[in-house]
């Protein structure tokens, strides 16, 4: 409760509301209404590969001012007691909403596409109607997991960048190519049963739980060095 | 006169690349205002950095209040609640409001009261009658955005403020209304409140500059109360043909038409024994100037 606190004090809310709520809700109505629009398009899949390279732009609007070794706005965290402890709570806690927006996401559009379909099962509306695959709870599933690894994977590398337009740029190409992989995996896995998506997943999930780990760490590592971090400016 | 100390070092070290801060003793007087004066380069914004513990990277030891240590600063929530500090541009973080300050520096800060806050606010003209409290950090000019910075930390119950440039985003008008709070907030402590200030502002600060410590090339060249200062140093005016001559006693000279002026030791007066000068007693901004000229590395032509 103290963390989730600390990061409702330190974020401001519209980076809240759009990155957490807006864009991951208006992914899902967008899948909606191009599967109405365009019969027989994998809205969802469209839409999905689209979502996974914005999410990775909104992590530059709250935290684009702290990339940076002289991280603006840290000198007021520090010389408080608590400074460092809250603002370690509230990067945790973002770490957490990785996991939850592309699940909002994802939820929402399978609901929401529910409604327009045609035929008596899920397949054709959400994924790739011409490969015919199986299993699309476990597809969707790891489409998911892959999803939240790139995006934790890509704040780490983020975090030390403190351009902005390099920030864009990396993560738009960094995540199409992601989004290549995935699809990729995701057929891969949807060819060859569900043994080898199971396989796929567990072993998403494995590298999931340590890239976390490592995650929290470095973070953890990286608040800590900002004290100790040596900057050329000596006034 | 006997003088605690607010905050005494010892043998502060901090080295960069290309530079040395090396302070081998360090008193900031207890109960006074005290002025942090140098050249660009010269080591105050990493000596207030080490002060406040936004850096940790330095060697030294660090006595505040007479009681607690740096260690002590970092795991006893009292000493870093005592001491306020604000630094130039990169100190609330750009997307946060005025409103947002309010409640960010509640959570931090167990000393901080709302109420002066938005009193503080109303008074520097930040926030009239809860106007601009949405208004975020980014969208404020310089100087609001230092206003903002005062305000948090003087609506603090704080025992020290280290304050990093205060004044040199500040408006003439609004630098006098700093000096009036600063002034205020030693006089409420009744000797017990210190603000340590760096600045380049020294004529508009020097009314209320109790102590001076002036900085060249990562170290203290000069310290002292002012009025010590000023009997230290005199401000000499003499004919310019004398002007060559006096020359290697000033610390500094500056010549025209009509003759020199120039600072030097009160001690070295009797060297210009025999020129026609007239003796003046030297402003802190003369005496900051004459100290730094004699130890920069800058060419002064």
């Amino acid at each position: 409760m103290r963390k989730l606190k600390n990061y409702f004090t330190l974020f401001n809310t519209t980076y809240m509301v759009v990155a957490d709520i807006l864009i991951p809700v208006g992914f899902a109505v967008a899948s909606l209404l191009l599967s109405f629009i365009f019969e027989s398009t994998p809205s969802f899949l469209i839409c999905f590969f689209i979502y996974m390279v914005v999410d990775g732009m909104t992590d530059y609007f709250a935290f684009g001012n702290i990339y940076q070794k002289n991280n603006m706005g840290m000198d007021y965290l520090k010389t408080s007691f608590e400074g460092m402890v809250v603002m370690k709570d509230a990067l945790h806690v973002d770490y957490f909403t990785r996991f939850i927006r592309p699940a909002i996401f994802m939820l929402l559009a399978w609901g929401l596409n529910s409604i327009n379909l045609k035929d008596d099962t899920l397949l054709n509306q959400l994924l790739v109607p011409w490969i015919g695959m199986k299993n699309i709870v476990l597809i969707v599933l790891e489409m998911y997991l892959a999803f939240v690894f790139m995006q934790i994977l890509l704040v780490n590398i983020d975090r030390y960048i403190s351009m902005a337009q390099t920030v864009y740029t990396l993560n738009s190409f960094v995540t199409l190519g992601a989004d290549a992989l995935i699809g990729f995996i995701v057929y891969q896995g949807a060819m060859h049963g569900t043994p080898v998506l199971i396989a796929i997943i567990v072993t998403t999930v494995a590298l999931l739980i340590v890239e976390a780990v490592i995650s929290i760490i470095h973070i953890d590592k990286k608040l800590q060095m900002s004290f100790y971090d040596e900057v050329e400016k000596e006034d | 006169m006997e003088v605690t100390s607010a905050i005494k070092g010892e043998k502060i070290y901090k080295k960069f690349k290309k530079f040395e801060l090396n302070i081998p003793e360090l008193n900031i007087p207890q109960g006074y205002a005290t002025a942090l004066i140098g050249e660009n380069g010269a080591g105050k914004t990493t000596l207030l950095n080490i002060l406040s513990g936004i850096r940790m990277d330095y060697k030294g030891n660090l006595l505040y209040f007479d009681k607690y240590t740096d260690k002590d600063r970092e795991f006893n929530p009292e000493v870093k609640d005592r001491i306020g500090y604000t630094g130039p541009g990169k100190y609330y973080l750009p997307q946060w409001t005025i409103g947002d300050v309010e409640q960010i520096s509640k959570l931090l800060f167990p000393s901080f009261s709302s109420e002066k806050f938005n009193q503080l606010c109303t008074d520097l003209a930040l926030s009239i009658n809860g106007e601009n409290r949405k208004k975020k950090n980014s969208n404020l000019s310089d100087g609001n955005k230092m206003k903002l910075m005062l305000s948090g930390v003087f609506a603090r119950d704080t025992d020290i403020l280290l304050l990093d440039e205060p004044a040199s985003p500040l408006d003439p008008l609004m630098r006098d209304k700093l000096c009036q709070m600063i002034s205020e907030y030693i006089e409420e402590g009744n000797g017990q409140k210190s603000v340590f200030f760096s600045t380049h502002n020294i004529s508009d600060m020097e009314n209320i500059t109790d102590y001076a410590i002036i900085m060249e090339n990562g170290t203290v060249v000069e310290e002292g109360f002012v009025e010590d200062l000023k009997e230290k140093y005199i401000l000499v005016k003499g004919e310019k043909e004398d002007a060559e001559k006096a020359k290697s006693i000033l610390y500094t000279i500056s010549t025209n038409s009509y003759g020199f002026e120039g600072v030097c030791l009160a001690e070295d007066l009797d060297k210009l024994a025999g020129m026609d000068v007239v003796e003046e007693t030297p402003s802190l901004y003369q005496i900051s100037v004459a100290v730094m000229k004699k130890n920069t590395k800058l060419v002064m032509r």
